[in-house]
């Protein structure tokens, strides 16, 4: 556990000296605890829904990081990499489910009731996913602006810090991308 | 074809750019200012123009998409996979948050805990071992109350109603919870006269019995485990030391057991429990004793509380309790001198062998008293007689007497007919019996059964009603009474109720495990851990196999029917966690120990079952072999009627219309809608008119599929199930687009599911397609191509449903005097549709890929690849649509022009 957190917080302050391996080396821990914090909470409340995602975020940076050493920029960095993780774990989850439904095949109609509710929104996670894939390939910044406000829960503000970029940049890329993101799922596809 | 990355080209990166920098600056104008601007932004740039359109709307209509964080949307994804971190007071128990604790004791604590539903509130008594740590014994104990709760179903019963383990790993289980009060007090409060109490108890009497008839002793009846509600319903309840007979227990003091010091309540204590002997049913006919005792006399036979040991065995166990009407208050001595005495007196008799030896028996010496007969009961009577014959349930014996089955009186459990059970274990009767007994069965389930209205049963009530005839004709016959239970559970299967089934299994499990049959209770719980995997609660079907396979590892209790069922549901299990090639071994091995399978019902699940892993490791043809062969031995395997059919040939026409096999499908659906037709009782569902419809709409047969899809759609909007409403509305406006009816095509796109990849690409391509009919070639030659670009932006070769909208690309842009593109997307369709080799020549796909191929390549002026493209197209045709399908017609047509 300490182990845990001094790496966290020793790999934080790296990152925020420039090294990006550093990125990528948190990223593990973040998931880990994010997923076992995710899984307490739900133990404790009658859904899911009543979760937040920010209380969350904080709540494992609290415990993985060690304040006094980390920069405020670093806490901004923590963050960014926490949105990201949590888009993996829903994804994971969503994918699983899915897999574990249909057994990988495709075209099997369903005889049988199921939850369709959960299904849809596994199917949805997915979905999204997908499409935030194909837009990572177009504009990746996008792609990261979403995972912020929306896999992990933060304001513009928090955003624009997040990813080092400016609050009206935050604003204009999460429009955009919500609408080419609408038109991905709702509509027809567009490149 | 070459291998295209993920990477999108400079040139596409470019044209996002382009869009994005214009709808970017068109967002900051006014909505009335933005038409006009991107107009002109776009120059006559009509693609672009509609593309940046397209974004503008999404900007206005998206409102609240994405508005909340996702973990509102899919935070509940998580949940059941909750860590295994451990709490001392969990809130949570599978489904139920805990409200507060009711109550605790030694083994474990009671909550009241609460389930929420959509549009139920569900309160339940939810009873957990408190530790982790709990020892051996005590988990042991509480699966065993848990057991025994998931055997008793009577309405003055508290039932079980889930359990579990917890998040942390606790087992819990939820039971009906009984807002009443103790029978005592409610008795005083309200009054009651002598007759009132007697008719009460009486129920008490009914409760106890039922649970002796299924083996099951309490142990610790007294007042406060006998709730009355405030409407008067009674309840039994707290199984906590309850014990499960062994009725095959050798010697005579079979239906007996011993009894460890344990927790009990003394006042109700009978001899032999003070004693440490061994116990009985008519230990509990001694505590009904006392009980009655206290509601007619106002006390106990003994005040015991507080005294030392060996005083209380003195008490219980020498002194006489002084006659009911002794000690009664003034106003009953009365009422209770002479029947009432004599009976509470034999119920308090000393030596076991000399109270009533049933509850039953209690129970009717009561009524005769109430009625005015003479009671069985006399205060020097040394013998005892058996329960009368029994007709507990009304129901059951007013229903069967119309079909005439008779109905074997369910006597009171006795040692003598334990014996017999033992005595008849032997082959010949064995099989004799069991035959008898599912006979009987059946014609609960199939019979012409009517309630008090004169309505036929709904196939629910038959099975609840095919229980209780199989345990009261068959309940001193655990092994029969557990097939029966199997047999039962099938039923739900097919009718898709898998909580039933598995609470039947569970059931039949409990059962086998007390009686001792190692191999009933390993296929009850293999079967049990195929329902979990299917409802994807993986971790219980784990339990449930490991419980099959030790129950398996009993000498002599592997027979390879017992075995095969194991190794499928194992098999299974490894396809739900994806490990598929595993799968398809294990499972090879459960049909090929299922060749013994006297039914053959078993080898058929088990060889679907493997297909289905061979599909999802992507070898859809050999899965479709595999089905077929199924299908082809349906008649021999009983299954000809039953929902399991139309299962399977959903699977195999999923398979086949992948395989682009349309008059393969035709051909085998209507076979099996006749087949359904000429069993009684049976109907063809939406889903076998559906699959000939879209058959006949995929090989272009109009109006045929136009007979079959409306039908498909009356029949599927009448079943509650709905169970095509994700296929159904594609393929109608399909129809209408083949049909040329754009504008109702038009009207019905709004309607089509979206979500997945596949149905994206659907909506795309219809809508592309009505644009197309509605004159605007270019426009719905661009947007098909966008779509069909992200799809190949993911792979080198599309999927095979995809392989159609490629194909009809091709075909929109030969009709454009584009011949080279529409050989190249041809091309594409082709590989889609190319599942293997043997495609090349059957599948419809296939051939129609071929078709556009050929005439492209005649305008090309290549007639050579032309005659070689038609060749193909009408041999893939004429498996793959049919020999005399218009479509292969329109093929041959073709390629004789080229001659």
């Amino acid at each position: 556990m300490t182990e845990d957190e001094l790496s966290a917080t020793e790999l934080l302050v790296r990152a925020g000296a420039g090294e990006p391996s550093a990125v990528e080396r948190i990223f593990p821990l973040v998931y880990d605890e994010l997923r076992r914090l995710a899984h307490q909470h739900l133990a404790r409340e009658s859904d899911g829904r009543t979760l937040t995602t920010t209380e969350l975020v904080h709540e494992a940076y609290l415990k993985l990081i060690d304040q006094t050493r980390v920069e405020w920029t670093g806490r901004a960095h923590f963050m960014g990499v926490a949105a990201i993780a949590m888009r993996r774990i829903l994804v994971d989850r969503a994918r699983t489910r899915q897999r574990l439904k249909r057994g990988g095949t495709s075209v099997r109609v369903p005889l049988e009731h199921v939850d369709l509710s959960a299904d849809e929104r596994a199917d949805l996670v997915v979905a999204l996913d997908e499409a935030l894939e194909r837009l990572r390939s177009l504009d990746d910044r996008q792609v990261r602006v979403v995972e912020c406000r929306f896999f992990g829960g933060m304001t513009e503000e928090e955003t624009a810090e997040a990813l080092g970029i400016g609050l009206r940049t935050a604003k204009r890329d999460w429009a955009k991308a919500r609408s080419w993101l609408y038109t991905e799922l709702y509509d027809e596809p567009i490149s | 074809m070459t291998n295209r990355s993920r990477e999108l080209t400079s040139a596409e990166r470019e044209r996002f750019m382009q869009i994005d920098g214009i709808f970017d600056a068109a967002i900051d104008l006014e909505p009335n200012e933005r038409t006009e601007y991107v107009a002109r932004a776009c120059g006559g740039d009509d693609a672009l123009r509609s593309r940046v359109q397209l974004l503008l709307d999404a900007y206005d209509r998206s409102g609240e998409f994405l508005g909340s964080p996702a973990m509102y949307l899919a935070g509940v994804l998580l949940d059941d996979q909750v860590s295994a971190a451990v709490q001392a007071a969990p809130l949570r128990a599978g489904p139920f948050r805990i409200v507060r604790e009711l109550g605790h004791g030694g083994m474990g604590v009671v909550y009241l805990a609460e389930r929420e539903g959509a549009e139920f509130q569900q309160r339940v008594a939810l009873k957990l071992v408190r530790h982790l740590g709990a020892d051996e014994a005590v988990r042991r104990r509480f699966a065993e109350e848990r057991r025994i709760l998931a055997l008793l179903e009577h309405p003055n019963i508290a039932h079980l109603i889930d359990g579990g383990l917890t998040a942390e790993g606790l087992p819990y289980f939820a039971m009906e919870l009984v807002d009443g009060e103790p029978i005592d007090t409610y008795c005083s409060a309200r009054q009651l006269s002598i007759d009132q109490r007697i008719d009460l108890f009486i129920e008490v009497c009914e409760a106890v019995q039922y649970a002796h008839e299924h083996l099951v002793i309490h142990r610790d009846l007294k007042p406060s485990n006998i709730l009355v509600r405030a409407d008067g319903q009674l309840k039994l309840l707290d199984f906590g030391i309850a014990k499960l007979l062994d009725p095959l227990r050798s010697g005579d003091e079979a239906g007996a057991t011993q009894t460890a010091l344990m927790a009990m309540t003394p006042e109700y204590a009978a001899p032999e429990q003070i004693r440490g002997q061994t116990v009985s049913t008519a230990t509990d006919t001694y505590a009904l004793g006392v009980l009655l005792y206290l509601l007619l006399a106002g006390r106990r036979p003994y005040d015991v509380r507080g005294l030392p040991p060996a005083e209380l065995q003195h008490i219980v166990c020498e002194v006489e309790p002084p006659r009911p009407s002794a000690v009664a208050p003034e106003k009953s001595k009365r009422a209770l001198d002479g029947d009432l005495d004599v009976i509470i007196i034999k119920a308090l008799h000393k030596d076991p062998a000399r109270r009533y030896s049933s509850a039953s028996a209690l129970r009717d010496d009561l009524r005769c008293y109430r009625t005015g007969l003479p009671v069985l009961a006399r205060p020097e009577s040394r013998t005892y007689r058996l329960g009368k014959f029994v007709r507990r349930n009304r129901t059951v014996v007013s229903a069967l007497s119309v079909t005439g089955v008779a109905l074997i009186a369910a006597t009171a459990f006795s040692a003598t007919q334990m014996r017999e059970a033992r005595r008849q274990r032997d082959g010949a009767v064995q099989e004799a019996e069991r035959q008898t007994a599912l006979a009987e069965v059946q014609s609960v389930l199939g019979g012409d059964l009517r309630d008090a209205a004169g309505k036929q049963l709904s196939a629910a009530e038959r099975i609840v009603m095919g229980e209780q005839v199989l345990v009261q004709e068959f309940g001193d016959k655990p092994w029969l009474v557990v097939e029966g239970r199997q047999e039962l559970s099938a039923k739900l299967y097919e009718m898709g109720e898998r909580e039933g089934e598995r609470a039947m299994l569970a059931r039949a499990s409990t059962l086998a495990q007390s009686a001792h049959l190692p191999t009933q209770l390993a296929v009850a719980e293999c079967r049990r851990a195929y329902s979990l995997t299917f409802d994807d609660r993986l971790d219980s079907a784990r339990a449930a196999l490991a419980t099959a396979r030790a129950a398996l590892a009993t000498p002599g209790a592997s027979i390879p029917v017992a075995e095969a069922m194991c190794v499928d549901s194992e098999g299974q299990l490894l396809v739900a966690e994806g490990k598929t090639d595993s799968a398809i071994v294990m499972l090879r091995r459960a049909v090929d120990l299922s060749q013994g399978d006297r039914d053959k019902p078993f080898r058929l699940q088990a060889m679907m079952d493997l297909s289905l892993a061979v599909r999802a490791a992507g070898r859809t043809r050999d899965a479709a072999e595999i089905q077929r062969r199924v299908i082809a031995d349906r008649d021999a395997a009983g299954f000809r009627g039953t929902s399991v059919m139309l299962n399977v040939m959903s699977y195999i026409a999923g398979s086949l219309f992948e395989l682009g096999e349309l008059a393969s499908v035709d051909s085998l659906t209507r076979a099996v809608i006749r087949a359904q037709a000429s069993v009684p009782g049976s109907h063809s569902t939406a889903f076998l008119t559906f699959a000939v419809g879209l058959a006949a709409l995929r090989s272009g047969e109009l109006d045929t599929a136009q007979v079959w899809l409306t039908q498909a759609l009356a029949v599927d909007s009448s079943e509650d199930a709905g169970g095509l409403s994700a296929y159904l509305p594609p393929a109608i406006t399909q129809l209408r687009l083949e049909q040329g009816r754009v504008a109702e095509a038009r009207a019905s796109l709004a309607q089509l599911p979206s979500g997945t990849l596949q149905r994206r690409v659907s909506r795309a391509w219809f809508t592309a397609w009505t644009r197309y009919a509605e004159g605007d070639t270019r426009g719905a030659i661009t947007m098909l191509d966008d779509s069909l670009r992200v799809i190949r932006g993911e792979r080198d070769t599309p999927p095979p449903q995809l392989a159609v909208p490629f194909i009809m690309a091709a075909e929109w842009r030969l009709a454009a005097g584009d011949a080279r593109a529409a050989d190249s997307l041809a091309l594409i369709g082709r590989a889609a549709a190319a599942i293997d080799s043997l495609a090349l020549k059957r599948s419809a796909y296939v051939g129609r890929a071929e078709l556009v191929l050929a005439r492209a390549r005649n305008a090309l002026g290549d007639v050579q690849g032309a005659r070689g493209a038609a060749d193909r197209a009408v041999v893939a045709m004429s498996f793959g649509n049919g020999p005399t399908a218009r479509r292969t017609q329109a093929a041959r047509g073709f390629r004789d022009s080229l001659r």
